[in-house]
This record gives C-alpha cells, structure tokens and sequence, in this order.
C-alpha cells in the first residue's frame, strides 16, 4: 500500500482490498489563484497558436520553424514547471498537464516539443539535482535558451531499458566521465542543448565485488554531443528525432545526476511523473477531433439527412465524449495526487498513460472514418492526427510494458501483505503488532460498503458497481498469486486483463468522485451532463472488468499460443 | 405640444439617408404622441436643405449654421445639438446611429443629463412611453428597454425604418449658432483607402466559384464588393484553377468566415465551401442551377445567369 | 506619460447568449468571460505609448468580483497598475457607468485616457464621449490610427467610406478601432508578473439608471431561404429584401 518511502499508493492498496478514500475523495480542485492564472495562460496558448501555429504545413514540411520556438520562448512554454527561484513559473503538475492539453489539441508536434523538454527531458534536474547544478541550468532551460531532452533508448535497448549498453568510464585524474555510445530515437535530439543521458558504469559495490551499474549525467551539447540526422516519421513529423553519439564525451563528474549507480531509478521516477504530461496531451487531441468532426456531421448529408441523424454516428461522437470525459477525470486526479508530493501514483500515471493514448487513437480513427473520403485525403486534417496520434502508446513506456507495470505491481502488493500475514502467523509473538495493525486496517479500511464514502444517490449504482468489481479484482490477485506463484510473472494474458480491469476501475472511481464533487458544488441539476456521462462509462466499465476477470480463468489463451507456435514454425501464414 | 426632434446629419452640404428615415419615424412617434416634429441642421453652407426636410414631415427646421462648421466638429455640434433640445423643450431626439451619430448622441445626452438608447431597430409608442428594441451581443439576443429621463435621445440604425414623404409647409429658421470652444478638432476628411479588406474582417463578402469560366470575368466581383464595400473571397475551384489566390479561398481548407452579408457568385456549394461559410448572418446565392445545393442554405437566391445578374446588381447598387 | 485605460469583461465571441429565466438578463453560469477586444486595442496602444513617452499605464475596470479576471490580463499584457471600481449596485446605463468612471479619472490627473469604442456585450458604444464631456476634455472617438507628442495627439477616426482626421491637446481620450494596432500576447512571465500587483478598490456611489430593461429576448428565427425570382429580372426585389428586410446593405 506504500511505497519504499512508506508513500501510499491508491492503486497498490486498492489490489490489496484498501480503499485509501482521502486518495480519490473528494475530488481535487485547483487553487483559485492557479486558476486565474492557467486561464489567461490558455488564452494566450490560443491566441498564439491560432496566430502563427500552422499544424499540417508543419507536417508537410516536416519542420517545427524556428521563430515559432522562440515565440515558445517568449510566452515561457519551456519554463512552466521550472521553480520561480530558477527564473521559472513553478506551476503545479495539474496546470503544467492542462496547458499541454490546450497546446496538443492545436499540434502534436508543439506539445510534445514542450513535453520532451519539461516532463521527461530536465525531469531528472529537477528531482535529483544537486543546488549547483540546478542554479547552473535551470535558469537556462527556463527561458528556452536550452531546450531539453532525455536520452534512455538504444539500438539494442527499448524496452528492455535496463539493457543500454552506453558506457561511463570515471577518470578520477581527469575529473570526468568518458561516455561512448549511441541513443536513437531521441525527441528534441536535433535541436537540444541538454541531455539527461543513462549510461552503465562499473562499480565495485562491497561484498559484491564490481558490477555494471546504470548512472544518470547531465551532458551538454558543447560537451561532444553530436545528433544523427532526423528520423522520416509517420507522425508528429515537425518533431526532430534523433540519434544522439556519444564519442568519448567527456563529462565532468559534478554532472553526475542522483547517485552512482541508481541511474535507472532515476529513469524510471521521470518516466513516472513525464506519463501524465503525454495522457493529459492526449486529452486535447482528442477533443480538438471532436470539435472539428461534429461540425462535418452537421453540414453533411446523405439519404437526404444530415450524418449525425444516423444512429451509428450518433453512438461514435457519444463514445469518443465518454472516452474524453473519463481521461480527464482520471488525469485530473493524478495530476493533483503528484502535486500533493509524498505519494506513489506511479500505477496511476501508467494506467492514464494507457487510457488516454489508446483512446485518442481510437477517437481520431472514429473521427477519420466519420468523415469518410475526405477523411482519408491529405487536405484534412484526420489522417495527420491519426498518424500523429499512433505515436503515444509506443513511447514513454509502451502500452503492453505499462499494462505488465500496473498488473505486476499491483499483484506483488499482494503478495507483499501475505507474505506479511503469513510471517505474523508462523511467529504469533514477534507478529502480533503486525498482525494487530493488519487487523485494524483491514477493519478500517476492508472494502466494505461503509468504507467507501457515501456518494450522490444518483451515482450510487455506479459506486456498488465499482465497490463490487474492485474487491473482485483483489480477491482475483491474490487467487491467481496463489495458483501461480512467481510463474504470474510470465502470464502476461492475465496480466492484461488484470491491467484492462484496473483501467476501467480507476476510470470509474475517477470519474464518479469527480461528478460527486460536481454535485455537492454546483447542485444536481447542473451537473446532469456529468452525471449521464459517469453512470454510462460506469455501466459500460464494470461489464469489461467482469468479462476481464472471468476471463482469467476461462479463456483460449492456450489454443491462442498454439496457433503462434505453429505460424512460428511456419515462418509465415501456413494452414 | 411637446416636441420630437430629428437630428438631420448632412456632409459637404448633403443629406444622410437616415435624416429622411429618422423623420418618418419621427412622424410616425409624433402622430401617436401628439407632439410636433423638428429638424434641426448643423454646419456651414446648409442653406436649401430645409426644405428637403420639410418632404419628409418636419413642421419646422432649425438650420444652425457658423463657419467653423465646414466639417463635423463634435464639441461644436453637441453645444448646438444640446442648447436646441433645451431651447425646443423637446423631449424626443432622434439621431442616426452612424459613425457621427455615434459620437456626438452621447455628447448631447451628457450635457443634457438624458438617457440615451443606440442602435435602435424598433421604436415604438406604448402606453404613452417608448418601448424601444437594440441588439445587444452582436444581434445573439434583443433586449427591449425604456428611458426614464425627461428627455429621452435615440440613435436609430439606419436602413431599419423606410424613409416616407410627408410633405409639409415647413418653417425654415436660420440660426447663427455659437459652436463654443472645440477642443476636439476635425482637421480634414480623407477619402477611405483602397486597401484590401480580408475575408475575414469582412462584413460583407462577395466570392466567386467555377461559374465565372475565366479569370478575366472576376472584375465582376470586383465591381460589386465595391459597391458594396466588400471583400472579395472565392471558391476552392477558382484558386485551384489559377483564377485567384489561395488567400481569398473560402471553406474547409480556406478561411472561415461569417460576414453579414455573403454573396455566392457561381458557387455550388459543396460542403467543403459551406463549412467555410455557413454561419454568415445572410447568405445570398446567385447560380443558374436550380437544383445547386447553395440554395438550400441562402436566405436570398436568384436562378439565373451571372452574368446578367451581377452587372445589374451593379448598375442598382 | 500617465496613461489610464478603461476596461471591461464580456463574455467570449463564441458563447451561446441564453437569456436568463426572468427574461430581464442572460444566463451567466457557463459563459467563459474575456477582456473586451477593443479594450485590448486600447491597453496595447496605451503600453506602445508608455514605451515610447516613459509612461505608467493603469487600467481601470468597474464590475464584480469576476472582472479581476480582465484586469489580470489587461495586467499580464503589462499594464502597470490597476484600480477595481466596485458599486453600490451594477449600472446598466452607459452614462451612470462613465459617471463612476469619471469620478476615479479625475482623481488621476491622467494625461491620455484610452478606452475601447464599444463593449461587444451591451454594444452601447457610448463611454469614451461621454466621459469627454464630463471630464470636459477631448475625445477622438474610433480611431484607427494615433499619434501621440507631448501636448497633443493626431487620430484618424473611421466614418463612413474614409476618416476624419483629428487633432487635440493633451490630456484627451480616445477609443480604439480595428486596425489601429495588433495587441500583444501575455507571456507566462507577465501572466505572474501581473499576480503580485495589487489592485487598487475604489468604492463608487453611482447615480441611478436612466435605462430601463423590460425584457430581452432571442432574434425572431430566421426564415426559410427562398428564391427571390429567376434571372436579372429579379435584381430589384434581392436589393430590397437586402436593404429592407436583412438590413445588410444601405
Ligand atoms: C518518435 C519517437 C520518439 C521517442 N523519444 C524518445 C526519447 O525522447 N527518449 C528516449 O529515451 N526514447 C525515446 N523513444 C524511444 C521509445 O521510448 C521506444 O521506442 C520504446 O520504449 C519502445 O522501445 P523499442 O522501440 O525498442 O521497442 P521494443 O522494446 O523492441 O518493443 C517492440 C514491441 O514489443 C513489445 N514488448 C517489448 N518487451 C516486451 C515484454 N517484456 N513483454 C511483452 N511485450 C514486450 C513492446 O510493447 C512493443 O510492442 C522514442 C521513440 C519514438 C518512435
Ligand atoms: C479535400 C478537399 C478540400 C476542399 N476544400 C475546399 C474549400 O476549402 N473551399 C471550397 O470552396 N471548396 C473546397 N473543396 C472543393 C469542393 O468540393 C468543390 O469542388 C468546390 O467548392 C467547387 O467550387 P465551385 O462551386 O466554384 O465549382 P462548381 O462545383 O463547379 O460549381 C460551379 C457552379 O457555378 C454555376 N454556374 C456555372 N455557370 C454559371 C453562370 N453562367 N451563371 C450562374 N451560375 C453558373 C454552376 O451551376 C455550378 O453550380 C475541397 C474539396 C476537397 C476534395
């Protein structure tokens, strides 16, 4: 339920039969003064990008114009999470995401330009700089003078992060680290002046004698940082992605970033928080293609009617509507959870990860075929979004791996709390007081109907529902701890459909503290659009969570892997 | 008898439209309220436009006249606006809401501590008051209001009232009149530039499509977006054929615009061109195919050929 | 230079106007408010002539508590201090709003007062005159293009098919037209910039409104388009129903 910093974690405790409420409710809000601010800092987002951010030709042209990144500059997109005392804005995560939401749903492009620099690319600076480094190149990254990125990917290392092959040779004479190696698919990779590079450096560790370790660097361009050329990609084109080569790169060791061999900790905390920034992003593309497409549907007509007096259209634009209120509801209370410090929300930035860049595919696909032919042609703009769209549930931690992350911690903290209780029992003195504080909390906290707040009456199925299907996702967890042991591990059939389940369950607890709190402010009869859009997702989610668990254990899974490993033998499709 | 006052707003020694419009609705008020109907002119060189009034129902006409009035002076023209009002006793003004009524209304209405109601489309006498009507929210709602002073001052939107003649024996009064200190002075009047209006700042738009058959052919459209004050916008077909430059395309993949007035001029109307268009106050389509799909969203359509239609546009306008 | 300009909040140009269920108002609750376009006209050339005449800008806006959201941006463009004029009640009438806004001004001693020509809510248009006659100082009114020296200022107001060029010693006031400049964007850094001023309160008594609303109510629904005729023949009546019946064109 917490982390190793004793962090609580709403998703951990959630597969261990824990409802931490004050996690989920109420649901948050954003200091009124932020607000203010964030507004008129939309408005001129706006007001800019209608001016001078002009998406397709930016993706004709595969080119992000410089001018407009100094007009970046100039309104302080590259500053907005950096701390005032570092020239900064120190706007909370909340207003950083929200802001990426609005720059993303004028171009994919920009947005991820402002992301790769602040959520992932100086992420590492701000969580694990030193005071000397952070006066050295905050007030630098700033202003935009340096723009950011975040060097993790090999050739031979995507996924499988842990297996970079970059290396770090420390010279203690010289004073620096000679890092050799290369990174690909870097974002910003042609354009940055700063690198938070990971690379493995041998360290002889006490008792275990010299081990390869990943460190984490500060590396600037003037250090020998040199970029391969820009890769030819599908989508967000304006975007300069690059390899990064690193030829004897000399780096002085104070710019060794956290601590000798924790680099991949490091790498890991930044992709933690860095998800939020690509779900809230992905929110504004969504609802940019909403916009544009309600406007066809309207104007266009066959059969004599306009297309959104068909049904199967109607139930498109309501399905995209529900799948954006619900990231919203689930990003929006991340968000708040990483600005409330001292919690473990990386299960929740995962599944938000995953939830939004899914459906934004899937809402800019409904939208491409919705518009039909015209959808398809280069003159508008659905196949760019399409292309600039697919992106998202490939980098920052795949899909598949984030799924894997969310169902594999969630069912370890299971473990974890078993293998406690099961400790306390064999040893009933020394665990008494674990057990008694097991007890107490489980009394506190059990996922009884008392221990969930009491919601709005209009939300109270939806409520029942999730309480039903997440104390079945913890009895699931630990049923199949049990069955398989340390095998779970490569169930990733399961694991899916633990993650899918998961998914769904954080998306309707989101949305309905969220639309309860809608109610208590506002009244229920203000917040009925709210109120519809929560019950329908509810009613739609509790079903796939129940298809999802049942599915564990009667499935085909096993003919499924057959037929792979026979098309495997073939070597191609052979019946 | 109380008295309803027209304020008859003359340049270069010629009558605003609206002072003939504003004196039917002035006789109009004045038969329902039994008060009688004054014009009052100000300016230099205004003799011979009393009489003019007088056609469209001014009893008397109060022809203020200085030297320093060769052209609008708004300090002047409210000292002498306002110490008619007082000297008339009236307790209606009518004014023109156009750029000079615009300004000096308000001036007239401070110095003589009155409410004032602009842009009126709607005048009416009810239960003895005025019950008047002004858009408010750019025309998005109308809001129906009254004026609670003594002395209750109007600028009427022009084109809103047809202006009808009333004749009458007019009595003509020549005034010397003291325009004051002007601070504010108007120095000259320049003829507006030529330069190109966008398509999206437009409040009028003329565009044309295919069905003008060559590039040549579009000082037709030229011609009445100068009538009219217009820009000058056109279909995807005519860029890409060359005719005209992307900038002026209007629809999906050009600009989007909605102007009060929009003129489709041998346009379709083919859904690209629509989603550009379609939220213009008024749409007005000019094609030869009855069955073009721009006459189901134009509020005024002509089913004939372009060009017979347009040069008579022309020649009307 | 001390420069003061007016301000107002309106809703959006894209809000759906909904009147409110008494009929005398419009529903407020989901309008997202904004700075008057051509109040951002006026708060742009009054920072281009602070710029250029080392001058001090102040903005004041009279309204609820809501309206500190426009100050804030007019603030955020770079504005230097702002005064929230605060009401016993919330004037209607043009001329009880320059009434208040007359009584802070004077206190001002400002040399240049800037205003936008209209508010695109209540649309009145009537502020900047008004507030020349009871300031009893100039007023170019609409204007497009501005020259500012020392004592005195040269305007090109917009009037029907041209301009009319104005000249006025300072102090004056003008409104701002379209055209006349192209008004800044608020950077982050103004955006917190504009956080740590204080806005000044005034507390204003205003006379009562001389106008009165009786209802407001939605344009009657537009009629179904018709074909006015077929071929040149039918020129005549398309004028009419243009100039008559649309009203679009004189
Ligand atoms: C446009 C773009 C920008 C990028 N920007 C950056 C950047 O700024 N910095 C940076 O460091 N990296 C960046 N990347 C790299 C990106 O993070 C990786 O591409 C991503 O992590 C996937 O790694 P990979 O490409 O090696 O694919 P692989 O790891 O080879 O994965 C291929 C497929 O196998 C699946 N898979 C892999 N392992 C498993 C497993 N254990 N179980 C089940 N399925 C598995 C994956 O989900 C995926 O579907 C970028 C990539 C692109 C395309
Ligand atoms: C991807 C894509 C994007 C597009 N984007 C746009 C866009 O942004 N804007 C746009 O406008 N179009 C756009 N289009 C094109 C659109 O589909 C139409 O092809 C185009 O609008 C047609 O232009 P038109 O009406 O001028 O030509 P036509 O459709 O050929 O119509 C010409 C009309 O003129 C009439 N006509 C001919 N002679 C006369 C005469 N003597 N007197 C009176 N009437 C006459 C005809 O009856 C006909 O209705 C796009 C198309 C695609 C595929």
């Amino acid at each position: 339920m917490t982390d190793k910093n004793g962090h609580p974690s709403f998703f951990k405790s959630l597969f261990s039969g824990f409802f931490l409420e004050e996690l989920v409710f109420p649901y948050p809000h954003m200091d009124k003064e932020e607000e203010e601010n964030l507004n008129l800092i939309r408005d001129t987002i706006r007001k800019f990008c209608e001016s001078y951010v002009d998406s397709p030709k930016f993706d004709r042209e595969e080119k992000f114009p410089e001018d407009v990144i100094n007009g970046m500059k100039e309104l302080g997109l590259f500053g907005i999470v950096i701390p005032e005392e570092y020239g900064g804005f120190g706007l909370s995560t909340t207003a950083y995401v929200k802001i990426l939401e609005e720059v993303a749903g004028f171009d994919g492009s920009m947005a991820l330009i402002i992301g790769a620099h602040q959520s992932i690319g100086l992420k590492g600076l701000l969580l694990y700089g030193t005071e000397e480094q952070k006066q050295k190149y905050l007030p630098k990254l700033a202003t935009g003078e340096m723009l950011a990125a975040y060097g993790l990917t090999e050739p031979g290392a995507g996924s499988d992060a842990a297996g970079i092959k970059t290396r770090a040779v420390r010279d203690e004479k010289k004073g620096v680290y000679v890092l050799n190696g290369n990174k690909m698919w870097i974002t910003n990779g042609g354009i940055a002046d700063f690198f938070t590079i990971f690379a493995k450096e041998e360290i002889d560790i006490p008792g275990e004698g010299k081990k390869d370790k990943i460190s984490a660097f500060i590396v600037t361009r003037e250090m020998g940082v040199q970029s391969g050329k820009k890769e030819e990609k599908m989508g967000i084109r304006a975007t300069s992605t690059a390899e990064l080569i690193l030829e004897n790169v000399e780096v002085p060791i104070e710019n060794l970033l956290g601590e000798r061999g924790k680099g991949f900790k490091v790498a890991m905390e930044i992709l933690n928080t860095g998800r939020v920034g690509l779900a809230g992003g992905n929110i504004g593309g969504s609802k940019t293609a909403l916009k544009y497409i309600l406007n066809h549907v309207k104007e266009r007509h066959q059969f004599g009617r306009p297309l959104i007096s068909f049904e199967i259209i109607r139930e498109k634009v309501a399905q995209i509507a529900l799948r954006i209120f619900v990231a919203e509801s689930m990003v929006y209370l991340t968000t708040s959870l990483i600005d409330r410090e001292n919690i473990d929300f990386s299960l929740e930035t995962a599944m938000c990860k995953v939830y939004s860049t899914d459906t934004l595919l899937i809402n800019t696909n409904d939208c491409l075929q919705m518009a039909g032919g015209i959808g398809y042609s280069r003159e508008y703009p659905y196949e760019q979004w399409v292309r600039d769209a697919r992106i998202n549930p490939i980098f920052e931690g795949t899909n598949e791996i984030m799924r894997i992350f969310t169902a594999l911690s969630g069912i370890q903290e299971r473990g974890e709390y078993l293998k406690k209780i099961g400790k306390a029992l064999s040893d009933p003195i020394k665990g008494f007081g674990l057990l008694t504080d097991y007890a107490m909390h489980y009394m506190k906290n059990r996922l009884t109907k008392e221990r969930i707040p009491d919601v709005h009456p209009t939300l109270a199925k939806a409520k029942a529902d999730f309480e039903e299907w997440a104390k079945n996702l913890h009895i699931t967890a630990e049923r199949i701890l049990v069955r398989y042991g340390k095998h779970i591990i490569k169930k990733q059939i399961i694991q899916y459909r633990i993650a899918d389940a998961a998914i769904d369950l954080f998306g309707m607890i989101a949305s309905i503290s969220r639309v309860d709190d809608c109610i208590r402010i506002k009244g229920e009869e203000n917040c009925h659009k709210m109120i519809t859009l929560c019950n329908t997702f509810c009613g739609q989610a509790w079903r796939r969570v129940r298809r999802n668990l049942l599915m564990i254990d009667k499935n085909d899974d096993d003919q499924l892997l057959k037929i792979t490993e026979f098309i495997t033998e073939d070597e191609e499709y052979r019946v | 008898m109380s008295k309803i006052l027209v304020f008859a707003e003359q340049r270069d020694g010629k009558l605003k439209k609206v002072a003939f419009e504003n004196l039917s609705l002035g006789k109009k008020l004045s038969t329902d309220l039994g008060a009688e109907l004054v014009a009052v002119l100000i300016g230099n060189n205004i003799s011979g436009l009393g009489e003019q009034l007088g056609k469209y129902g001014a009893l008397k006409v109060i022809a203020c006249q200085n030297d320093a009035l060769d052209l609008y002076q708004p300090e002047g023209y409210a000292k002498i606006l306002a110490d008619t009002v007082t000297a008339e006793d009236a307790s209606i003004v009518i004014m023109g809401a156009t750029l000079m009524g615009k300004d000096l209304a308000p001036r007239v209405a401070a110095r003589l501590d009155a409410a004032l109601a602009t842009d009126c489309i709607s005048v009416e006498v009810s239960e003895g008051d005025l019950k008047i009507v002004r858009p408010i929210y750019a025309g998005k709602v109308r809001a129906t209001i009254r004026l609670k002073s003594d002395k209750k001052l109007l600028t009427v939107r022009p084109n809103v009232y047809p202006a009808e003649e009333n004749p009458e024996s007019t009595e003509v009064i020549e005034v010397a009149a003291d325009p004051c200190e002007i601070k504010t002075k108007v120095t000259e009047v320049m003829a507006g530039s030529k330069d190109k209006l966008d398509v999206t700042e437009a409040d009028i738009i003329v565009s044309g499509g295919r069905g003008l058959k060559d590039p040549d052919n579009f000082h037709l459209i030229a011609n009445l977006a100068d009538k009219l004050g217009a820009a000058q916008g056109a279909s995807r077909a005519a860029v890409d054929a060359g005719w005209r430059l992307y900038e002026e395309q209007v629809g999906q993949t050009g600009k989007t615009v909605s102007p009060s007035l929009y003129i489709a001029v041998g346009i379709s109307g083919a859904i690209q061109h629509l989603a550009g268009m379609s939220s213009s106050k008024y749409i007005v389509a000019i094609n030869k195919d009855p069955e073009a799909p721009i006459f189901k969203i134009a509020d005024y359509g002509i089913v004939g050929d372009l060009f017979e239609v347009v040069p008579k546009m022309i020649e009307m306008l | 230079m001390n420069i003061a300009v007016c301000i107002k909040q309106v809703p959006d140009t894209e809000t759906k106007v909904r009147v409110s269920g008494d009929k005398k108002w419009i529903e407020e609750g989901e309008i997202n408010f904004i700075l008057n376009p051509y109040d951002e006209l006026a708060v742009e050339e009054g920072l281009k002539i602070a710029e250029a005449h080392s001058g001090e800008v102040t903005v004041l806006s009279l309204g609820p508590d809501r309206i500190t959201s426009a100050i804030r941006s007019a603030l955020a463009m770079g504005a230097n201090k702002a005064i929230h004029i605060k009401t016993d009640k919330n004037p209607l009438d043009p001329m009880a709003t320059a009434e208040a806004l007359a009584q802070v001004l004077r206190e001002g001693n400002y040399d240049l007062i800037l205003l936008g020509k209209q508010a695109i809510d209540d649309d009145h248009q009537q502020i900047g005159p008004i507030l020349s006659e009871k300031l009893g100082i100039p007023a170019a009114n609409v204007v497009t293009k501005l020259e500012v020296s020392a004592d005195k200022i040269t305007a090109e107001r917009q009037i029907e098919g041209g301009f009319e060029k104005i000249e006025c010693a300072l102090p004056a006031i003008v409104t701002t037209q379209r055209g006349l400049n192209e008004p800044r964007y608020a950077s982050l850094k103004g955006i917190m910039a504009a956080k740590k001023i204080q806005i000044e309160e005034k507390i204003v008594t205003v006379p009562d409104d001389k106008i009165e609303i009786l209802e407001i109510n939605y344009p009657p629904e537009k009629p179904p388009g018709k074909i006015v005729g077929e071929g040149a023949d039918a020129v005549p009546e398309l004028i009419r129903l243009l100039k008559e019946e649309a009203k679009v064109i004189s």
